[in-house]
């Protein structure tokens, strides 16, 4: 199609030809598809900003005012992330504000309600961060300058917050273009740092501040424990209980393996809590349908939707699950085994794809063990064998220690760190009036340590 | 308007300078074949490192579009949409990609294609000397070549380089497909261009295929750096050492130091070249230009600017890496030091302490000589120049400085540039006045050369700078004129009254009444100005002849006032309209096809003032020689201009010639054909000398082969005249007397010895024809004047009492004096010598120079009075 094209511009303007030698005339092609590319790029940019603009991205009042410490939130399953951050601050009673996109989030039970503000959903809520003029904005939104959500300069600095206790495996360039992360292990620095020396980027400031979210999940499971009611099965007996808690997608084991997988645990006497990924029950629903109604009658078998995960990671003895991260949450909160049915994960448009292969495998080989994926029979054998096994305990301490730094102090780390992170944007904007300030405030200090 | 621009932006510059190696090698080498091959090969060495640079931005290029495509292969798997668009921009982002950026892979593209479209105006431009000529086996370059039985072999050979280039330089099948499609379509396209074009690709593409092999099989041996040996330094090596410093003893600061002076250096003697000065010149008159010119003016001066900053900064690039960058950053620290000095300080002319002449259009209104002792001034600026930049060199912020005045003059040039297109309009408007006004000339009705065949005619022509020698010479080889002057009695011993038009022509046409002297005395003693007293000369001669019932026309007047010479007009005298002057200066140009458009661009004079403002005083007088600028051709246009309007009065005698007239008529002509600048070809049938390299040839070396052919003109036309006057049978019944002003300052034309070259000028022309004069030329020896014409005419009105002077015989003196004397200006001269001369003007020992005695006699006089 090109070369008929090239060929017929070369015949409708032979007097230019006729200038050139036949090299230069094949750099000239050259150089018309490249114009022909960026036309296409440039057109394609103004496209997707007017699709963006249209779909809610216009249409909401600019807020004039200038913040200092803002927080952003995309739904209420990530106020466990931020809740001990906000509690510190309150305590501190150090002012910021919170943005959600979630009516029904659960910071509007906070008892500062003038510092919560719902800001839409989607692209209204982006363009709404995209005009906001603040020195610090914190979220757990990955995609930053990639997709909808633009570095500007009216913000000073963007911090993300990890929310797993894995490597992170963002969509790639996730969180490329933050200012800061926090972590809540050593091996995400190791992760970060060596993305950004492949893609050439400038050194994020890293601070290790633990798992806000898992310190937020540990008091509720305080909460259970105290309260001591079985939700799923109160009346076994000394049956073990496997929660089956798969990813979603292709890949996902519920949708991959179905009733293959579930079968031989049920024949093997397990009681089996399956609590499907949120995102299964609207994408994947056929699949969900048909092996509910397969198990329905099974008084073994107990779905888990809706009710907060911790419930049915309390009440189960093992976990078996393919490659999300609630597996590290299990290990971490519950110290209890999980198996993990072998798998070939696709890198594609991931980082690990830069970083070479997932971090996990090697860790759940450790931690539970791998379901041989060509023979699901043996399922409830290596059940019993992590259940039994002294060294798989061990290991789940080790990874416990790896994985979950500073546990039960995230949120008042998280919140120095943030409070570090505004101390410099504010040093920043003093710049050359930096050394009048701490002149002033030596004075003050002198004034103040010297009697009369 | 804009094809035009960047044409003259782009193309022009360097098709001038490729036009003028290829007129070096083509005079060097004496094949234009040769010169094409040359050409074509210097133009592929110059730009070697440029190829070499593109071949690496688009291996860097092509690299790194092939690991993006890799990973732009894995997004399309898993992303789509807006989605897959965000991935992608912000893989150009990190990689610093973008699609556009494969036209910077494309620099060998946008360095050949002015190239090609300068060579292909360029053999255009040559086309006419290109016409019939042939290179070895070819036998016209301006045609295909049918080498091979009427199959053009160059364009077959220039494929087949091509396609093993192509084979070569890539091992892709994708690329060479592309390739190969190309070479054979270009093979179509080309096949039947001109040799000459297929030669200069031919030898581009052998070039480029030997490179492409040299690239390919041959490994230069990889330089190894060599540890800087220390060694024992002398006063002379520290010295040398000092200003050649090496590369490697170079810190990366001070490399960049020198090396930005150097580029830094270069644009600012550039930018006043080429912008500031040509700009602020333009600016001062922009009427002086034609408005539609003004563009490309600009735009060429702004193109010559980019190519020649490019080219010197690009061949001094070679240079960083060695012993000279320090060394060259200095001398042009130097260059630039010496320009800044002339064109801001020394912008006059310091030896007068007067500022240099005014201008007209582009050229100095008289003599910018300088004396002898202008190099010593140069040299001592020279020296300051250099010891200062030794100073100046090691203070850091000279970098700063250079950088600041680019800008500077750079914003200065806008400014300009600004100026020139608001004045443009203004310029624009008054031109459309001038274009309607040539619009409205047309040949008005005249009896200049209306006689009569029943009456008798008085046919009087004054012609400018006619010199008897070169009429001598021309009847010694050719001597049918004898023939052609029939009747004519021709008075070689002749001594002009003076070396001017000013001071010759009131007694041309008023007798010796008028002599310079005398009307000097007069003046001295009664007042009042020499063109009042030509005034005086030319109404007592009309009016004395329109009594006696002439018929009079007079297309003449000069030195009098035109205006007051129109108020003695009347239904008997005609004083001849401008128009048709400006008709016949119209007729010329036409017949002539002299002034197209390309012809008529001034950015070689701009060019050349450029560097005329920036160099010393000696270096000045060698940009502007014999009275037009080196690069220019505005000299030219000025002169060919000059030259159609000095010789149109007789180029129209056959349209306007009648001969209805019942009265008896006396014309009075005073016609130019002579003048200086002297263009008539009398070998091309006596048409103007159009081509630029004779003209700059014969007007810069060979004046006096311009004036003889010039005469010889002259005679053509008048013989033109008299062979009409003789076929409408009015010559027999018309006297006619042909008188010169004065001869030819300063150039020999005749080998006589008597006459130096300042008095030549005293040697004029006087032939008289009397009513039915029939026999071939006869020479009278007497020794005249040219005062003499007014006592012919004298002669031939039968009863001359109305004219005063008609009584006197000088015919009868012995002596006569001589004034020579210089103009200074259109209505100022002076009286530089006088002579007295005896009998015969051809004895050196009859002169005699009376100018102190004749000085000393005229102050006592005034001291007594």
């Amino acid at each position: 199609m090109l070369f008929r094209l090239c060929f017929v511009l070369i015949f409708l303007n032979s007097t230019l030809f006729a200038y050139l030698d036949p090299s230069t005339g094949s750099l000239l092609l050259s150089s018309i598809v490249a114009l022909f590319a960026s036309l296409i790029f440039f057109l394609k940019n103004i496209y997707y900003k007017v699709v963006a603009l249209l779909s809610g991205g216009g249409g909401y009042r600019k807020d004039k005012n200038s913040y200092g410490l803002v927080f952003y939130s995309e739904g209420k399953q990530y106020y466990g992330v931020f809740a001990p951050i906000l509690d510190t601050l309150d305590e501190w009673k150090y002012p910021y504000i919170f943005l959600t996109s979630d009516k029904d989030d659960p910071a509007f039970k906070r008892a500062n309600q003038e510092v919560i503000k719902f800001v839409g959903e989607g692209n209204r809520a982006y363009a709404y961060l995209n005009t906001l003029k603040a020195d610090l904005l914190v979220m757990t939104t990955p995609g930053l300058d990639v997709l909808q959500i633009k570095k500007t300069k009216r913000i000073k600095h963007y911090s993300h917050i990890v929310h797993a206790l894995r490597v992170p495996n963002y969509r790639v360039f996730g969180i490329d273009y933050f200012d800061s992360i926090l972590i809540n292990s050593p091996i995400q620095k190791e992760a970060i740092r060596k993305l950004e020396n492949i893609r050439n980027l400038p050194q994020k400031q890293i601070i290790n501040v633990g798992s806000t979210y898992c310190d937020y999940l540990f008091t509720l499971k305080e909460k259970i424990l105290k309260e001591g009611n079985k939700v799923f099965f109160p009346n076994r007996e000394g049956q073990k209980v496997v929660l089956l808690s798969p990813s979603w997608g292709k890949e996902g084991i519920l949708s991959k393996y179905g009733m293959e997988l579930i079968s031989p645990i049920l024949k093997a006497g397990f009681l089996l809590i399956i609590r499907p990924h949120p995102q299964s029950l609207i994408v994947e629903q056929d699949i969900i349908e048909s092996l509910r109604s397969q198990t329905q009658d099974n008084p073994q078998v107990y779905w888990d939707i809706g009710t907060p995960n911790v419930y049915a990671m309390q009440e189960s003895d093992v976990m078996i699950s393919d490659f999300s991260g609630v597996i590290f949450d299990y290990l971490c909160l519950y110290e209890k085994p999980v198996l993990s049915v072998e798998y070939e994960f696709d890198n594609s448009g991931y980082d690990s794809a830069d970083i070479g292969g997932i971090w996990e495998i090697s860790m759940l080989e450790k931690n539970g063990g791998r379901i041989p994926s060509n023979d699901l029979e043996s399922t409830p054998k290596l059940i019993l064998e992590a259940l039994s096994m002294k060294e798989k305990k061990e290991a789940i301490q080790e990874v416990k220690a790896l994985l979950w730094n500073h546990p039960h102090h995230a949120g008042r780390l998280t919140a120095k760190a943030l409070l570090e992170l505004r101390r410099q944007v504010l040093e920043d904007k003093l710049k050359d009036a930096e050394e009048i300030c701490n002149e002033i405030f030596e004075i003050r200090e002198l004034l103040r340590s010297k009697p009369c | 308007m804009l094809k035009d621009a960047l044409y003259h932006i782009f193309v022009y510059p360097l098709e001038s300078l490729l036009g003028f190696i290829l007129s070096l090698l083509q005079g060097y080498c004496g094949s234009y074949g040769l010169s094409i091959i040359l050409l074509s090969l210097l133009v592929n060495l110059l730009l070697l490192k440029l190829f070499f640079l593109a071949d690496r931005a688009s291996k860097n290029h092509a690299l790194i579009k092939s690991k993006l495509d890799i990973k732009i292969a894995e997004f399309k798997r898993v992303f789509k949409g807006g989605e897959l668009y965000a991935y992608i921009k912000t893989l150009y982002r990190q990689n610093h990609y973008h699609p556009i950026y494969a036209l910077k892979t494309l620099g060998g593209l946008a360095l050949q294609v002015p190239f090609f479209v300068a060579v292909v105006s360029l053999l255009e431009f040559h086309s006419p000397e290109l016409k019939g000529v042939g290179f070895g086996v070819i036998p016209d370059l301006l045609s295909p070549d049918g080498l091979l039985g009427g199959i053009n072999l160059l364009p077959l050979l220039m494929t087949f380089f091509t396609l093993c280039n192509v084979w070569i330089s890539s091992n892709e099948r994708g690329a060479r497909i592309q390739g190969a499609v190309i070479a054979l379509i270009f093979l179509v396209l080309l096949y039947k261009m001109p040799s000459a074009l297929l030669l200069y690709w031919t030898t581009s593409m052998a070039f480029a295929l030997l490179k492409s092999v040299c690239v390919k099989y041959i490994q230069l041996p990889h330089k190894e750096e060599k540890e800087s040996e220390k060694e024992s330094q002398t006063f002379f090596s520290k010295i040398f050492n000092a200003y050649f410093t090496k590369y490697s003893d170079l810190s990366p600061q001070d490399y960049k130091l020198y090396r930005n002076i150097s580029i830094f250096a270069i644009l600012n003697l550039c930018v006043l070249i080429f912008l500031y000065n040509p700009f602020a010149l333009y600016a001062s008159d922009v009427s002086q230009f034609d408005p539609k010119e003004t563009w490309n003016t600009l735009g060429a001066l702004f193109g010559f600017f980019l190519l020649i900053s490019f080219l010197l900064i690009y061949s001094t690039s070679f240079f960083y890496k060695t012993r000279l960058l320090k060394i060259g950053a200095y001398g042009f620290c130097v260059m630039l030091m010496i320009a800044l000095v002339y064109n801001f300080v020394l912008d006059y002319n310091v030896f007068e302490g007067k500022p240099y002449p005014n201008m007209d259009g582009l050229l100095f209104l008289s003599d910018i000589s300088v004396p002898y002792i202008a190099r010593y001034l140069d040299l001592s600026i020279g020296l300051i120049a250099m010891m200062l930049c030794c100073f100046l060199l090691r203070i850091r912020s000279l970098e700063k400085v250079i950088k600041f005045l680019f800008v500077f003059f750079a914003l200065i040039s806008l400014f300009w540039f600004g100026n020139i297109m608001v004045k443009k309009q203004i310029a624009h408007n008054k031109i459309k006045d001038k274009t309607l006004l040539m619009q409205e000339i047309k040949k008005t009705k005249t009896d200049i050369f209306n006689f009569s065949k029943t009456q008798q005619n008085i046919l009087f022509i004054i012609s400018d700078t006619i010199q008897s020698d070169i009429f001598m010479k021309a009847l010694q080889e050719y001597p049918d004129l004898k023939e052609e002057f029939e009747g004519f009695v021709y008075y070689p011993n002749l001594l002009s009254v003076s070396s001017i038009t000013y001071l010759s022509v009131p007694a041309i046409v008023g007798g010796n009444y008028y002599h310079p002297i005398n009307t000097w005395k007069r003046i001295k003693k009664n007042g009042g100005d020499y063109k009042q007293e030509a005034l005086n000369a030319y109404t007592n001669l009309i009016h004395g002849a329109e009594k006696e019932g002439y018929q009079i026309s007079l297309w003449a007047g000069y030195p009098a006032d035109k205006e007051k010479l129109k108020k003695i007009a009347n239904k008997n005298i005609e004083i001849v309209d401008d128009l048709l002057e400006a008709y016949a200066f119209q007729q010329t140009i036409k017949k002539n096809k002299i002034g197209n458009k390309k012809q008529e661009n001034n950015i070689g004079d701009f060019i050349s003032f450029g560097f005329f403002k920036i160099f010393p005083y000696t270096l000045r007088t060698k940009v502007y020689v014999g009275n037009g600028w080196i690069f220019g051709e505005s000299l030219y246009f000025s002169h060919i201009y000059l030259a159609v309007q000095t010789t149109a009065h007789l180029n129209i005698v056959n349209e306007i010639f009648d001969t209805n007239s019942k009265e008896k008529t006396f014309k009075i002509i005073h016609e130019f054909s002579n003048h200086y600048p002297w263009l008539m070809d009398y070998n091309n049938d006596c048409r103007f000398v159009v081509s630029k390299t004779d003209y700059k040839k014969s007007f810069l070396t060979d004046k006096e082969s311009l004036i003889y052919s010039n005469h010889l003109c002259y005679l053509e036309k008048i013989k033109k005249l008299f062979a009409t006057m003789k076929r409408n049978g009015v010559y027999d019944n018309t006297k006619i007397i042909l008188v010169s002003d004065h001869g030819v300052k300063g150039y020999k034309i005749n080998t006589n010895e008597a006459l130096d070259k300042k008095t030549q000028s005293s040697h004029a022309l006087l032939l008289v024809k009397d009513f039915g004069q029939k026999n071939g030329l006869r020479i009278d020896h007497s020794f005249v004047s040219n005062a003499q014409a007014f006592y012919e005419v004298c002669n031939a009105i039968s009863n001359n009492s109305n004219i005063i002077g008609c009584e006197e015989k000088i015919r009868e003196e012995n002596n006569r004096f001589f004034v020579f004397s210089n103009r200074i200006d259109l209505d100022h001269f002076s009286f530089d010598e006088i002579y007295e001369v005896k009998d015969n003007i051809y004895d050196p020992k009859n002169w005699k120079d009376v100018t102190k005695e004749f000085l000393d006699n005229l102050n006592k006089k005034e001291e007594t009075k």
